[in-house]
């Protein structure tokens, strides 16, 4: 069961994005639960109190807090990485700031169905039909992280650790072992560090800056590795025909 | 020895100068070049053969002749074109090989008379080069092609100051010649240094007209646009009017057929592309446009920033010289289409350039071999990996059976 939250201050655009969802849901082979809000506030209060959400459907210019506004608080505030937020707009361009807050995709109004099944069965690549889990063996207690939690990981001599979002687990371990052990979407970019790719914000030649604003160098040996697999991941998801 | 050595180097020679007679009028498919490889090599081998056995030159012509329509027929092109083509090269190395003649028997004792076909070949090879300047450059006879013809005349006026030296007993006319060979080789030198610039000017300007082009084409699209906005302007109160009363006489699929009948016509077909970023928008719309007048159907997926620097990762040459190969490939396939993708992510830029094809592709290490009408506009697909490289950028080229697609990421940061 996948959880939406669709904010619109148009009545009928809510009603038509939930309709098409709920219409839909053999072609994307999957269920949904689907809460409705008017208004950028009413979302964002919602989430202050622990609400959480698989898609965020946006409508961009909403009357006070806007779509950019929601989606600042998501990541920045309540430091969610995990929710991918879809933009619905009459408007065809799109600013800079937008992109900031990794916008899984636009969607120009009237939404046509096949464009939102498109932009979820992206999402689904994203966070992946089923949870992936990392385990590992701190002191002596085995310990399961969902991988969608983990930021990176770091390795000084024979020391690891598992930076998240909110804790960083400790513990013995050779990082090249550990990079078995993890689903496609981690990537090793220096000698001590394997990086997130879905936990990525920004990426450049020589560094990258993932979702908690910490910057990595990327040493001279992984620079042509990285970028295969960021344009590997990149196919994978937009372009799978 | 030495003849039998001389005479197949010669040939081999000879072979060469014809496939690229046969290039420059028929069509060369990739596929066929070991067929070309194969029917060559008979080539070399059998008129050596036929020519050392019988001796006799009319025998010698038509085994000749059949044996270039041999190698011709691995070329595209209706077979009265190829009969003709063969017929010409043939008579254009009789007539050399008189000229060779007269031009070597001064000089050669009767035994070495057979040395004279290494000028035969040398003609025909700077003829080939003559014609193929003027058919690749569709007979315009411009600036680069007369440059080109200089240049390959060089090492002809270089080998011929060197056959005289050798002639030649005196030691000051022997330095003396030698100082034109160096004045030659510096010479060459300059000239293609005029021609490499002289092909990037051709290149800017070819860029800069295809540019204004484009945005006359975009600001007839926004012209059109504000008329549209101010007829609707102007018809809004009618509009409203009727669909109050369909609404009121209960006609609700009516009003949803009427808002849809105006979105339509309000929606401007050729302004496939709004991304607010212009010279982005006015290339792009330009050249969709374009398909669309080669029937092709376009599908377009563009989500960037309208403040991205486009010029700084070179997008407008990159995806200008993608969409013009995708447009010349497509319009020659059965089922006209292109898919483009164009997205920015963490700071990256991908894109994909999706389309049909006619004819035969073939993709060896990250180059296309094909016909050579494929890729032929602008800097051509190779500039662009170069360019994609050079940003440190990955570009994927693959062939399907029914579709040519080409993948790339540039980092923006």
């Amino acid at each position: 069961m996948y959880r939406v939250a669709i904010c619109d201050d148009e009545f009928l655009t809510c009603q038509e994005i939930e309709n098409i969802i709920l219409e839909n849901t053999d072609v994307l082979k999957a269920s949904f639960d689907i809460d409705v809000f008017y208004t950028g506030e009413a979302l964002i209060e919602h989430i202050r109190c622990g609400a959480s959400y698989d898609f965020f459907i946006l409508d961009i210019e909403l009357a006070k807090a806007t779509g950019i506004d929601v989606g600042k608080y998501l990541r920045d505030e309540n430091r969610n990485f995990h929710t991918q937020i879809i933009y619905v707009s009459s408007k065809e361009t799109y600013a800079m700031k937008l992109f900031s807050v990794q916008p899984l995709d636009f969607i120009v109004k009237p939404v046509k169905p096949e464009a939102l099944i498109r932009a979820i069965n992206r999402g689904f690549e994203i966070i992946g039909r089923a949870e992936d889990f990392f385990t590992c063996k701190s002191g002596k207690e085995n310990i399961t992280i969902s991988c969608k939690e983990i930021l990176y990981l770091s390795s000084d001599k024979r020391v690891i650790n598992i930076v998240c979002c909110d804790e960083t687990i400790e513990y013995y371990g050779k990082l090249s072992d550990e990079l078995k052990k993890l689903p496609d979407y981690f990537v090793q970019i220096h000698n001590s560090y394997i990086i997130n790719l879905n936990a990525l914000k920004m990426s450049s030649n020589d560094h990258v800056i993932m979702n908690n604003d910490e910057q990595i160098s990327i040493s001279r040996k992984y620079t042509e590795t990285f970028r295969n697999r960021m344009f590997s991941r990149w196919k994978k998801i937009n372009c799978e025909d | 020895m030495e003849y039998y050595l001389i005479n197949i180097i010669c040939n081999i020679g000879l072979v060469f100068s014809i496939c690229q007679f046969l290039g420059d009028s028929l069509q060369f498919d990739f596929e066929n070049k070991n067929k070309v490889m194969i029917f060559s090599s008979i080539w070399v081998v059998a008129t050596f053969a036929i020519n050392e056995w019988l001796h006799i030159p009319m025998i010698n012509l038509i085994v000749n002749i059949l044996l270039m329509l041999l190698i011709a027929s691995a070329y595209e092109g209706s077979l009265i074109k190829k009969l003709l083509t063969c017929i010409f090269i043939a008579v254009l190395g009789a007539t050399c090989d008189m000229l060779a003649y007269v031009v070597a028997t001064p000089f050669l004792k009767e035994d070495d008379y057979f040395y004279s076909v290494t000028f035969t070949v040398l003609f025909l090879l700077i003829i080939e080069r003559a014609l193929g300047v003027v058919i690749r450059r569709g007979k315009t006879w411009d600036i680069v092609g007369k440059e080109m013809l200089a240049l390959s005349g060089f090492p002809v006026m270089a080998a011929i100051i060197l056959y005289c030296v050798t002639a030649m007993d005196s030691g000051i006319y022997r330095f003396v010649a030698c100082i034109c060979v160096v004045g030659i080789s510096l010479l060459s030198v300059s000239l293609y240094n005029s021609l490499a610039i002289n092909l990037g000017d051709r290149m800017r300007k070819e860029y800069l007209e295809r540019e204004v082009e484009a945005y006359r084409h975009e600001m007839e699209l926004m012209r059109i646009s504000n008329r549209k906005e101010e007829n609707l302007r102007h018809d809004l109160r009618h509009h409203l009017f009727e669909i109050e009363g369909l609404a009121k006489q209960g006609k609700n699929e009516k009003v949803c057929d009427y808002i849809e009948e105006m979105r339509s016509t309000f929606a401007d077909s050729k302004q496939m592309v709004h991304t607010g970023e212009y010279e982005t928008d006015s290339l792009i719309n330009y050249l969709l446009d374009s398909a669309k007048n080669h029937q092709i159907t376009v599908d377009c997926d563009i989500k960037i920033p309208e403040d991205i620097d486009v010029s700084q990762c070179k997008l407008n040459v990159i995806v200008g010289n993608l969409l013009e190969n995708a447009i010349d490939a497509a319009a020659k396939a059965e089922e006209k289409k292109i898919i483009f993708t164009m997205q920015f992510s963490r700071g990256v830029l991908f894109l994909r350039i999706k389309n049909t094809y006619g004819g035969n592709i073939k993709i060896e290490n990250g180059r296309v071999h094909g016909k050579r009408s494929i890729n032929s506009h602008g800097i051509g697909l190779r500039s662009v990996q170069d360019l994609i490289s050079q940003q440190n950028g990955n570009i994927d080229i693959k062939a399907t059976e029914e579709f040519f697609v080409v993948e790339g990421m540039i980092p923006l940061t």
